[in-house]
């Protein structure tokens, strides 16, 4: 009984853990996508779904793996593309209710969110290729270095 | 968002805390995180050894157990308890309440008194309430607190009368004030297991020492720095 007791103890105490730094994993596995490490964040952008989007969609999952709160801006990130006819597209955040904002996440905790980016003008765009750059998403981060990620749509 | 569905969000997620995913509004979840208050809870065990004061017995043959119970006052006492506690921190200082209960029990026997046919301690319970304060040291994996506690202890006592006459009961309540030393280790950022040291401030020889396990409403209740 007592052992059952303590072994239950251990499990609820690794369940409380959080996220290990680097490891760009949660209990539901690892990360989709490309990787990089922005300052405290662990990042992965993978292509996402929204039926629904104007231009392309991408999922970015983001960790804190430092043990202080962190300031996550997920506006700031940069986008930029091509079409599927190879011209370069300008392209922006589709945020029409000003939804994204800065925001702190906590330490060890991991979050994902889907964005999507279209032309600035807002018409539709069939994009062969989506590339961000993650430098400014630690808002708190002395300014990084470029970290670009690219995903095909 | 309502306070209370921020805890209830927060409970959610320390259960599954690297799971804290937000896909249907932007920051619904994770962003309140970082928000909560700097919340503690904790469970303990503790062994506590303490003495009396002088003890008015009450009911059949109290009068003759008068003189017996006030031996009572030379005696050490020991009990077990379990503490329940819930604190709020601001940065390195928290301040909250606390809660022990438990059994206690004579040292050297249940008998009282030289009278062997005298009466016998049957039972014994110790409850206290207190109000703590104190301060984290050290922001590692290995803390340090220095805390006060003010409250209120009662020691309940029931005693077989010797000569078969009944049950005598008999409370020692009193003000108290403690002073502890904690040293615990931090196990996850959600989830600290420490040892007490506990000392009184009036009765010098009574002390207690214990174990404990506490949960953080924030990780590493916020006090970390990048």
């Amino acid at each position: 009984m007592l052992a059952h007791t303590v072994v239950l103890f251990a499990l609820a105490v690794a369940a409380c853990g959080g996220y290990r730094p680097g490891s760009f994993a949660d209990p539901r596995g690892g990360f989709a996508g490309q990787r990089r490490t922005v300052g405290c964040l662990d990042v992965a952008v993978a292509p996402g779904r929204a039926p629904a989007a104007r231009g392309a969609a991408v999922e970015v999952t983001f960790a804190n793996r430092c043990d202080a709160p962190v300031r996550v801006d997920l506006a700031a990130i940069a986008a930029t593309g091509l079409t599927s006819d190879g011209r370069p597209a300008r392209l922006a955040l589709h945020d029409p209710r000003g939804a994204v904002r800065d925001a702190w996440l906590e330490a060890r905790v991991v979050a994902r969110e889907t964005l999507e980016y279209a032309p600035p003008d807002g018409s539709p765009a069939a994009l062969a290729r989506l590339c961000l750059d993650l430098g400014p998403i630690d808002a708190g981060a002395p300014a990084a270095a470029p970290a670009e990620v690219c995903v095909t749509p | 968002m309502k306070p209370a569905a921020r805890v209830l969000i927060a409970v959610l997620a320390l259960a599954a805390p690297a799971a804290a995913h937000a896909e249907e509004t932007f920051g619904d979840r994770w962003a309140s995180l970082a928000r909560l208050p700097a919340a503690q809870a904790r469970a303990g065990a503790s062994l506590h050894r303490f003495g009396l004061g002088a003890l008015e017995p009450e009911g059949p043959g109290a009068a003759e157990a008068y003189h017996a119970l006030a031996s009572l006052a030379d005696r050490r006492f020991s009990a077990g308890t379990l503490e329940l506690r819930f604190t709020l921190a601001a940065g390195s200082v928290y301040a909250g309440v606390e809660g022990s209960w438990g059994a206690a029990r004579l040292d050297g026997g249940s008998g009282v008194g030289d009278d062997p046919e005298g009466p016998a301690l049957a039972g014994m319970s110790y409850l206290y309430g207190a109000g703590v304060a104190g301060v984290i040291l050290g922001t590692g994996a290995t803390l340090v607190r220095a805390e006060a506690l003010a409250g209120r202890r009662v020691v309940d006592l029931s005693f077989a009368a010797g000569d078969g006459a009944g049950t005598l009961h008999a409370r020692d309540a009193r003000w108290f004030v403690h002073e502890r030393v904690s040293l615990e280790r931090v196990l996850t950022p959600w989830v600290t297991a420490g040892l007490a040291f506990t000392g009184d401030l009036v009765e010098l020889a009574d002390w207690s020492v214990g174990l404990y396990v506490e949960g953080h409403l924030r990780a590493f209740d916020g006090r970390r720095t990048r």
